[in-house]
């Protein structure tokens, strides 16, 4: 059994009097212990469908999502509101594109690991000896002292790791990263993408992956989806995808990965004419 | 930190010296003097006056002798009412003034930041509609209409409180209502646009994904952060409060410092004048402080500036 399922997932957002329908009917599935990457340019509408897996969109009439989600066995969408707070965080955590922004600037990184920890679990006593334990996980050196550092006193490599170390706090079966290295220079993407790697290794959970990077899917992800104006174009095993394309958008942004090496191959521009 | 608190009072000191300095020099380039009346004095009379008062020696004497006598906290004597001087009247004043001030400050920022926020956490629905509709109409409102409003409403149709006067604790309740409502209302304003702003930043996404309540991620998330603009207009906010308000203590008659600031120019009673403002940039210098201070406990990153 699949431990997510979406069926025919749509989302439309709504101004005054124009609506746009970001996702247009989608549906995948992953399987406990799975990772999946989903693909796709600005605005394809995979952001929004990481976010619609636990509601984390804008309340209707801003923003409607229609279709099935369920975690597994379980219909996220017709959950109540105190149920679906027990399912973020401990089932299905999340990490965000720009961890500056994604941590609150006024309190220390210690303190809001601790509270993703006591939000789910209240008779937890050794709260901090987690969160240092949980920093020292993904690599942050001293985590005794770093714990009571304040975001900007951290790094932006050292922000995402904490932001990591956060969403792997409670130990969730599904960890959802929203284009996690995008906001970070090369190396440190390197690094980001190992840890992810060794922690999905050591703690057997499932892992979605969002991003627009062809690059890093084939070191963290078995499968691939990949989504062009809110339509899923094509979906396979990673490896068959990027070495076999079968849909023109995805040839067409496996050539946009710059290689290095190859002298004299302008980068291409996708001609969106063709598709 | 203390050596922080400690420069930003010693950089006070020329500031202060320097405003003493140019109003004592302006309000004695003002024609007609303090003992002008409509009535006129002989000149005799006014001789002697003048003598008395050290007023015949030259302005560079006086302004020493007026430095000489403030680093002793000699204030000097009142032209206009004989017989007190202005540290007497500041005392007696002032004392009321502050306790007035206080009520009206507790009042602006209960009222403010409770409305503030709700209308921020309502903005959708109609009753946070309403709220900022009400902080607008509070900020339009001039007290000098409000006060009498509550006077007919609360004093004399309800018969709750008096309507006017300074002796029982009641008295109080409805000049601080009064002084507190433009208060209350921009801060309210303040914290909701705070609010609303907030809402929309990362942080608070990711609070919602790790499974924080609503009521969770407005209270510790948004409003720590929110309240930001709020305190720094606490500063400004608490010296105009606290020193009394002109308007307001006419309409409900009580004997505050804030007439003083308007009949002591008009009086050119020299010595009040320089009292008054001495005491109003005293405040002004202190809450910015102070105000500095608290904004330093609430975001770690400007406490961290201020120890540099």
């Amino acid at each position: 059994m699949s431990l997510l399922e979406v069926k025919n997932l749509k989302i439309t957002f709504s101004a005054r009097d124009t609506s746009t329908e970001a996702v247009k009917g989608i549906s995948f599935r992953l399987g406990e212990n799975e990772s999946v990457a989903i693909v796709g340019e600005s605005g394809s509408g995979k952001t929004v469908t990481a976010m619609s897996l636990t509601r984390l969109l804008p309340p209707p009439p801003a923003c409607k999502v229609s279709g099935e989600i369920s975690f597994d066995g379980t219909n996220i969408g017709s959950m109540s509101e105190k149920d679906l707070r027990k399912i973020r965080g401990r089932q299905i955590a999340y990490i965000f594109q720009e961890p500056s922004t994604s941590l609150n600037p006024v309190f220390t990184v210690g303190y809001q690991i601790a509270e993703a920890i006591r939000l789910h679990f209240p008779e937890e006593k050794n709260v901090r000896e987690k969160v240092v334990e949980s920093l020292r996980e993904v690599g942050i050196l001293e985590p005794q002292k770093r714990c009571d550092s304040y975001p900007y006193e951290l790094s932006g490599g050292m922000q995402q790791r904490a932001m990591i170390a956060m969403a792997l706090a409670c130990k969730p079966r599904l960890l959802v990263a929203d284009e996690p290295t995008t906001a970070l220079d090369v190396t440190i993407q390197k690094q980001i993408i190992d840890l992810l790697k060794s922690v999905r290794q050591k703690r057997r959970m499932s892992l979605l992956l969002i991003t627009h990077n062809f690059g890093i899917i084939s070191e963290l992800c078995e499968r691939v989806i990949v989504m062009f104006r809110g339509n899923i174009v094509e979906e396979g095993a990673c490896r068959d995808v990027l070495h076999n394309p079968r849909h023109p958008y995805t040839r067409a942004l496996i050539n946009c990965i710059p290689r290095l090496g190859a002298r004299g191959r302008k980068l291409e521009p996708i001609d969106y004419d063709k598709l | 930190m203390i050596r922080y608190f400690i420069r930003r009072l010693l950089e006070a000191v020329p500031v202060f010296i320097a405003i003493v300095t140019a109003v004592f020099f302006m309000v004695r380039f003002v024609p007609g003097g303090p003992f002008d009346r409509e009535r006129p004095v002989s000149p005799e009379t006014l001789e002697a006056l003048n003598k008395y008062y050290g007023l015949d020696k030259s302005l560079c004497e006086q302004y020493f002798s007026f430095l000489k006598n403030l680093s002793r906290g000699e204030l000097g004597p009142s032209y206009k009412y004989g017989g007190w001087s202005v540290n007497e009247i500041l005392a007696e004043k002032a004392a009321v003034s502050l306790q007035l001030g206080i009520c009206a400050l507790l009042i602006a920022l209960a009222l403010g930041l409770s409305a503030g926020f709700a209308s921020a956490v309502l903005s959708k629905s109609k009753i946070g509609g309403a709220l900022s509709g009400f902080s607008l109409l509070g900020i339009c409102l001039p007290s000098f209409v409000l006060g009498p409003l509550l006077i007919l409403v609360f004093a004399l149709k309800l018969n709750a409180f008096n309507a006017m006067g300074w002796n029982a604790p009641s008295d109080a309740v409805l000049p601080s209502l009064t002084l507190a409502m433009f208060y209350a209302a921009w801060i309210a304003r303040l914290a909701r646009n705070g609010a609303i702003a907030e809402t929309s930043r990362g942080y608070v996404r990711t609070a919602y994904a790790k499974g924080a309540s609503r009521g969770r991620v407005y209270l510790v998330h948004i409003a720590r952060n929110a309240i930001q603009p709020v305190v720094s207009y606490l500063g400004p906010a608490a010296a105009a409060l606290l020193t009394g308000s002109f308007v307001v203590e006419t309409i409900f008659q009580i004997p505050g410092l804030g007439r003083f600031f308007i009949s002591s120019a008009l009086d050119s009673d020299y010595t009040m004048i320089m009292g008054c403002v001495m005491i109003y940039s005293a405040f002004i210098i202190i809450f910015n402080l102070v105000s500095d201070l608290l904004l330093a406990a609430v975001n770690p990153r400007i406490a961290s500036e201020m120890s540099k």
